[in-house]
């Protein structure tokens, strides 16, 4: 009896795309954000109000099981978006995202969406070659979904809450929300937003600014 | 969700990091990480449909749990079951997860060729 020790990941194969990629972006100063949150949690909407709203160049990648609904809405805001369906697929790999961006003019773009399908679990375990996770709730789903999925948001840079047009309506408890969320990542970056009210957004949009402007000085 | 993904390809990577005949690969570890979105019972389930399915019915998957291991800011490391709780040591919570967000192949096991 022999044992071949291994101790390699299992997620090496995806991760060598996901390095390809991550190379790609940043040779064409493209700024990546991998968008992870529950099915209905506003994560298009958020991309959609911004995309109205802030002035950048943007092309967006939406995952989704079936349909290309979501796709439609954000090139109805005048964005190149492509839909990458994945047909039963729970999350969105690297290799998808490296051949959804031979069809994007990459040297034209500040900023790239990757819309992740909706989902709390499976698509935070797959590097696409992101600068950053932006995780989405939204507050109609509970407080407690920090605590419930803290996988998730032991990665995330990013966090939006929101929906907050809701919170007369439902007995979400935001304080604990952020607490949570800092505690899974003490720098993780909290934005709470209306998608639908357009409430909420400029600190996120600093955000957008500051991460253009920190990406054309270099690294420091 | 994706555990019968992973399962494949942790098979795949077995056979091809075994460098013999599949039939005789009997065991195959893995490490399961707290944090990994990967859950044990399902990846032992979908191991053991793979491993069928590959004819390697004889291959037994032995699939470990293992905790989180974080690193605070205060210098502390420790592990943990709940990432939610503070810092032994400070209270706090300016942690970096070190240990525990993956799913990692740890070795194969091969019976000696006979004669």
């Amino acid at each position: 009896m022999k044992r071949v020790n291994l101790r390699r990941s299992v997620q090496e194969s995806n991760d060598a795309v996901a390095a390809r990629n991550r190379e790609t972006f940043a040779r064409n100063g493209v700024y990546v954000m991998n968008i992870i949150g529950s099915p209905g949690c506003g994560k298009t909407s958020i991309l959609e109000y911004t995309a109205r709203h802030f002035d950048g160049r943007f092309a967006a990648i939406i995952g989704d099981v079936k349909t290309t609904l979501d796709a439609e809405r954000i090139a109805a805001c005048g964005v190149e978006a492509h839909a990458i369906e994945t047909g039963g697929g729970c999350h969105l790999n690297a290799a998808q995202i490296a051949s959804a961006i031979g069809k994007l003019p990459l040297a034209e773009l500040d900023f790239l969406f990757i819309e992740n399908v909706g989902n709390l679990v499976c698509p935070s375990a797959f590097d696409l070659g992101e600068n950053i996770k932006v995780a989405v709730l939204s507050v109609p789903e509970g407080d407690e979904k920090v605590r419930k999925y803290p996988d998730l948001f032991v990665r995330a840079d990013v966090l939006f809450i929101n929906k907050t047009d809701l919170l007369e309506h439902c007995a979400y408890d935001i304080d604990r929300v952020k607490a949570d969320a800092r505690k899974a990542r003490a720098g993780v970056r909290i934005f709470t937003t209306s998608a639908s009210g357009g409430t909420g957004f400029e600190p996120w949009f600093e955000f957008l600014r500051g991460t253009r402007e920190r990406a054309v000085a270099g690294p420091q | 969700m994706h555990e019968l993904s992973l399962s494949e390809e942790i098979v795949r990577a077995a056979i091809s990091a075994s460098h013999a005949d599949k039939s005789r690969i009997t065991a195959i570890g893995v490490r399961v990480g707290a944090l990994s979105a990967a859950n044990v019972s399902s990846l032992e389930f979908c191991l053991r449909l793979v491993l069928d399915q590959y004819d390697m019915q004889r291959t037994e998957a032995r699939v470990t749990p293992v905790p989180a291991r974080v690193e605070c800011a205060c210098g502390q490391r420790y592990q943990t079951d709940d990432i939610f709780a503070a810092c032994p040591a400070c209270g706090g919570y300016m942690r970096e997860v070190t240990e525990g967000k993956d799913v990692t192949i740890e070795y194969v096991e091969v019976e000696d060729e006979e004669g």
